[in-house]
Order: C-alpha cells, then structure tokens, then sequence
C-alpha cells in the first residue's frame, strides 16, 4: 500500500459517518438513500461521504440492475486488506525490533 | 483521527538502563528489515541526537544522513516519544509516523529481585489532522 493510498484510506476512515457507511456494506450493498437515512443525515451529506469513500477506493458503485439511475454502493474488500497487511506488517517490523532491543539489554547485561 | 499498532514488551534491564540503551545504543540493536527500508540505500547507522527538538537520523554508508524523526518528549527513564518518516513518504505530507517508549510500570512484577522491570512500548500512529501525534 503506497504512503498516499494509506492517507487516503486512513482519512476516509477518520470520520463517524463513514465508518457508518462501511459497517452497513459489510452487511450488503446499499442504494445512496439507503445509506443516507440509516446514517440520519441529509442526502447530499452523504453523497460527498460516499465520494471520498469512492476515492478512497474502499467502496465502488454500480448502476441498478433494473434502473440505471440508481446507484448501488458496496464494499471493496481490496482496499480493507492492504490496510490490513499494512497494519500486520507494521506491527512485524515494531514487534522484531523490540525483541532485537530485549536481545541487546540481555548480551549487554552486568 | 491517528491509527495505531501497539507492540510491548518487558525487557530485563532497569528505567534508566533501558532507556540509555534504547537511544545511545541503537545503532547496536536496530535490526534493518526489507518489508520497511528507512532510505532505498538501506537503514544506516541510527542515531538519537538527546533532549527535545533532538532529531533521530540515519547515517549512511555513502556519507550522507536522512532525518527519520524529532524527538517531542525526552525523559529519561521514563518517556521517549519521537516522529517517524521513512524517505519513502511524501516529503509535503503533513503526517508522520510516530514511535514512543516509555519505561516502567507498578503493577508488573518484580523480576529477578535487581529491581522493577521495565516495559518498553513501541507505538506506531499515522497522524491525519493536526493534534496529538500518539497516545504514549
């Protein structure tokens, strides 16, 4: 995950709304107005939500099946596992220096 | 908003041992990974420059030196917290990774009878707004 998809990722996170949003397509897809009435905020709100969501890449839209001007919105399950490996991966590298550090107080211990 | 991994772990050496050790030695103990590389020329020679405003850098084997971090709290024995940026980050970003260590802790256990053991904890965060780098 580049430094700039992890800030976008991470700043589409930073927000209660959007975090609301990503909890209700884990569930299933939503249409816009779905979204925007189970999150109690206005429509347009929730239009700009959905488009940082959308730059973020955490989530993707489709038309309607049966009416193209709807719009479905659902998960991008690509996005949360980089963030995922980013995070394992973090973790890693802190967790084997913090043991290299223990190592070196035990060898240079007096 | 800051993300935040939390690594911890106790190490066998006093407050003020394991804080010595962890900046004036760290040249000794830093372990180079090729998942993070500090600069694309490899991890350096770390070294903390001590007290607040101190800055953490690298020197590298080609003579020059790239700035990892500042350091924001300096308490010996008690509380490290500095900046993180590997040469990898965007140079105008506003955010940075963030490292502590802090030393310390009553409720753990006394170890082999030479004194309390000390706790070191590394925390990584992402800082997204102005505020607060991480919680130590």
């Amino acid at each position: 995950l580049s430094a700039a998809g992890l800030d976008r990722t991470l700043a589409a996170l930073a927000d209660p709304h959007r975090r609301r949003v990503i909890d209700l397509l884990r569930e299933r897809p939503h249409r816009a107005g779905e979204l925007a009435q189970a999150a109690r905020i206005s429509f347009p709100a929730m239009s700009r939500h959905l488009r940082t969501l959308r730059k973020s890449g955490l989530v993707e839209e489709d038309r309607g099946e049966f009416d193209s001007r709807v719009r479905i919105y659902r998960l991008r399950p690509e996005a949360m596992a980089e963030l995922k490996t980013w995070l394992a991966e973090t973790d890693v590298l802190w967790a084997r220096q913090l043991s290299a550090f223990k190592a070196h107080l035990q060898k240079t211990k007096k | 908003m800051t993300s935040r991994v939390f690594v911890a772990l106790r190490v066998p050496a006093a407050p003020a041992r394991a804080f010595e050790a962890f900046t004036r030695e760290i040249a000794c103990w830093w372990r180079s990974s090729p998942l993070f590389r500090i600069t694309p020329q490899g991890d350096g020679e770390l070294v903390f420059e001590p007290g607040v405003g101190g800055r953490l850098v690298t020197r590298l084997g080609n003579g020059d030196s790239f700035e990892i971090g500042r350091i924001s709290v300096w308490e010996p024995g008690k509380r490290l917290v500095f900046t993180w940026r590997q040469a990898s980050f965007a140079a105008e970003s506003d955010h940075h990774w963030c490292a502590a260590i802090r030393h310390g802790c009553d409720s753990m256990e006394p170890h082999d009878g030479s004194g309390p053991p000390a706790l070191a904890a590394g925390i990584v965060g992402t800082k997204i707004s102005d505020g607060y780098l991480a919680e130590v």
